[in-house]
């Protein structure tokens, strides 16, 4: 069950047309034009949430491109598509950066892709984080994410959320202020 | 209803404004729609090939059971004291129990040997598949081309992947329709390979027995052409790679004898020949290498006594090259870094093992190699693979055995994996990402790591893997 109901995330281009999570499509009604309204809609937001917990944009839409290859069949078996659509993209972030934590620890540099900010020092802080605590930050402030909706997203315990964003949020200024 | 958000203490506040606005311009930033994500199109004709291929499976696997019926029936009949036709309600009967026919063993082949499509039906990957080739378009899409058991003999089947070798779907013999080849005996007799330019286009290319192979497929693997281009002149391909949206051959060549490159886009039948001709070596079956790197590529012929090279170049044209141990004294093997360098493993051939590997600076520049690291002592080197510039894996073999070891910066890490047979295929699809073939005298295996290279594990094409 995605249980995100009753808030979803914000649309990213800020518009207020609605969280897309909230749309409902009962079981079952996900055909090909469902498929590809979703595609559509979804395809763009996705490769911006992936991108933020990537740092790396062609990751980014390969990952997304694998989810939507991947979840194809099973989007008319979950209550609500665009919510599994971005909980699938979070976890196969989560994998990307667990396939290459190894190889990162012998690549004393780890490159910070700057794709436009005006604020190079908080992308570059971001960038050091932690691949958990990046992704309850980007879905705390970017997507809007409660921590409860965050905990289900990550599937680990909302104390556990709770304690990341305060340890993330620390790192963060630990970095900013140096 | 979702928890009110914890407030924040005070002195975050701006803290977390700012993060909010570096978050949304980094999303906007984002180029909404690059071209690498394919089109929703390709995911239609995807998952369209795919359901074709089922049914396709299925109507083989019923004309099985028909016939298996129909044989169930005549037998009966025949063994009938009355003969009477009421003991025809076999089939019938047949269908009140449940036939399931989780593997069926396929038709026989042709008396000269195998090409029935519906020889291994498509579906579950069959007990008994030994994996020849492997390829990956990206890391969660690959093709491995196999043979499995089909009554008495093997047959070829081509698996494919769409999680990263999580699960694997069969996608059936990829045998166009017509072509016969020679009975699949022991797994030695096969060299064929497999290769894919992205998701829709590929190759299997080499021979069975005497029988030159060269097939094409841009339907992702559902259906296969066979290419007898005139650019081949007869030759065999002994190593295909893709690259930049096309594929690049390299053809052996009886008569006359040599080396010739051929090329021909992704989308197109038309092979070419290009202006590289490596002359013949000293022997009739010279071990081409090819490796292609995005727009750059190098090609190696080697036989005992002979070696030389060429270089694609960013303009597409194939130009004289050679390795820094490009002398009849040393056994040489390359593997790209990136379009520019490369990094060569010299053996001595007097050398029972261990070797020397180099790396280039600014390939193409002559002279410009240094000395990176000696392989493991021991160590008789027959695969090389990088996955980062000062990183790279080895295969080969240490008595009787096959062992991948790893090179990081400053060690080794030795062995990654070590198990009976020859490593015949070794590669990267990404630096965390990479595939190796084992073959033994009766069988085969898959290997794929996720951790760089440091650790190496078999696929269970059968059942779901650990994943990535």
């Amino acid at each position: 069950m995605w249980g995100m109901a009753d808030r979803g995330p914000t649309a990213l281009d800020g518009s207020q047309d609605g969280p897309p999570a909230r749309r409902q499509r009962g079981r079952g009604r996900v055909g090909r034009s469902l498929f590809d309204d979703l595609y559509r809609e979804e395809r763009d937001r996705l490769v911006r949430l992936a991108f933020l917990l990537t740092g790396c944009q062609a990751a980014a839409e390969d990952l997304v491109q694998d989810v939507f290859l991947r979840t194809r069949t099973r989007l008319d078996r979950v209550d609500e598509p665009a919510a599994y659509l971005h909980r699938s993209v979070t976890n196969a972030c989560w994998s990307w950066h667990r396939r290459r934590r190894r190889e990162e620890r012998y690549r004393p540099d780890r490159p910070v892709v700057v794709a436009g900010t005006s604020d190079v020092e908080m992308w570059d802080a971001l960038a050091r984080l932690s691949p958990r605590r990046r992704q309850v930050l980007v879905l705390r402030y970017y997507l809007d994410y409660s921590e409860a909706q965050i905990a289900e997203t990550l599937g680990c315990r909302l104390g556990t959320v709770k304690s990341a964003t305060h340890r993330a949020l620390a790192d963060l200024r630990r970095v900013v202020e140096s | 209803m979702s928890p009110a958000p914890v407030p924040l203490p005070p002195d975050d506040d701006e803290l977390v404004a700012r993060l909010r606005v570096a978050l949304r311009a980094e999303a906007d930033a984002v180029a909404p729609f690059s071209g690498r994500i394919r089109s929703i199109s390709a995911i239609h004709d995807w998952a369209a090939r795919r359901r074709a291929a089922r049914r396709r499976a299925s109507a083989a696997v019923a004309a099985l059971v028909a016939v298996a019926l129909v044989g169930v029936g005549t037998a009966a009949l025949s063994l009938h004291p009355s003969g009477s036709t009421s003991v025809g309600v076999s089939a019938p009967a047949a269908s009140q129990q449940p036939f399931r026919m989780r593997h069926p063993a396929p038709a026989p082949l042709g008396a000269s040997g195998s090409s029935s499509a519906a020889a291994v039906p498509a579906g579950e990957v069959p007990v008994g598949f030994d994996p020849l080739s492997a390829t990956f378009v990206t890391p969660a899409i690959g093709y491995v081309l196999g043979t499995a058991p089909c009554g008495a003999r093997r047959c070829l089947l081509l698996a494919s992947t769409l999680d990263g070798g999580s699960t694997w779907s069969n996608l059936g013999d990829p045998a166009p329709a017509g072509v016969t080849l020679p009975s699949l005996g022991p797994l030695p007799s096969v060299h064929l390979g497999v290769r894919f330019a992205d998701q829709e286009h590929g190759w299997i290319y080499g021979y069975v027995g005497n029988s030159p192979v060269l097939w094409w497929t841009t339907d992702a693997g559902t259906t296969w052409r066979s290419l007898s281009p005139a650019a081949l002149a007869g030759g065999e391909v002994a190593a295909l790679e893709s690259t930049a949206g096309r594929a690049e051959a390299v053809v052996v060549r009886a008569e006359p004898p040599g080396v010739q490159m051929v090329t021909a886009p992704k989308a197109s039948a038309a092979w070419k020949p290009v202006s590289a001709v490596l002359p013949a070596g000293h022997t009739a079956a010279p071990t081409p290498q090819l490796v292609l790197q995005r727009t750059a590529g190098w090609l190696l012929e080697e036989d005992p006594a002979y070696v030389a090279g060429a270089r694609l170049d960013a303009t597409g044209t194939w130009k004289s090259w050679s390795p820094s141990c490009a002398t009849s004294a040393f056994r040489v093997m390359v593997a790209a870094v990136s379009t520019t360098d490369v990094v060569e493993l010299c053996q001595a051939t007097s050398s029972n093992g261990d070797a020397t590997v180099y790396q280039s600076l600014h390939a193409g520049n002559a002279g410009t190699w240094r000395y990176l690291t000696q392989t493991p002592w021991g160590l008789d080197p027959q695969a090389f693979a990088a996955n980062r510039g000062d990183s790279f894996a080895v295969a080969g073999r240490r008595g009787n055995r096959a062992e991948i070891v790893l090179h990081t910066p400053g060690s080794w890490v030795t062995p990654a994996w070590s198990g009976p047979g020859r490593v015949t295929e070794l590669g990267f699809e990404d630096p965390g990402q990479g595939i190796a073939v084992v073959r033994t005298a009766t069988s085969s295996r898959m290997l794929m790591t996720f951790d760089a290279g440091y650790r190496w594990g078999s696929v269970d094409f059968q059942r779901r893997q650990p994943g990535r």
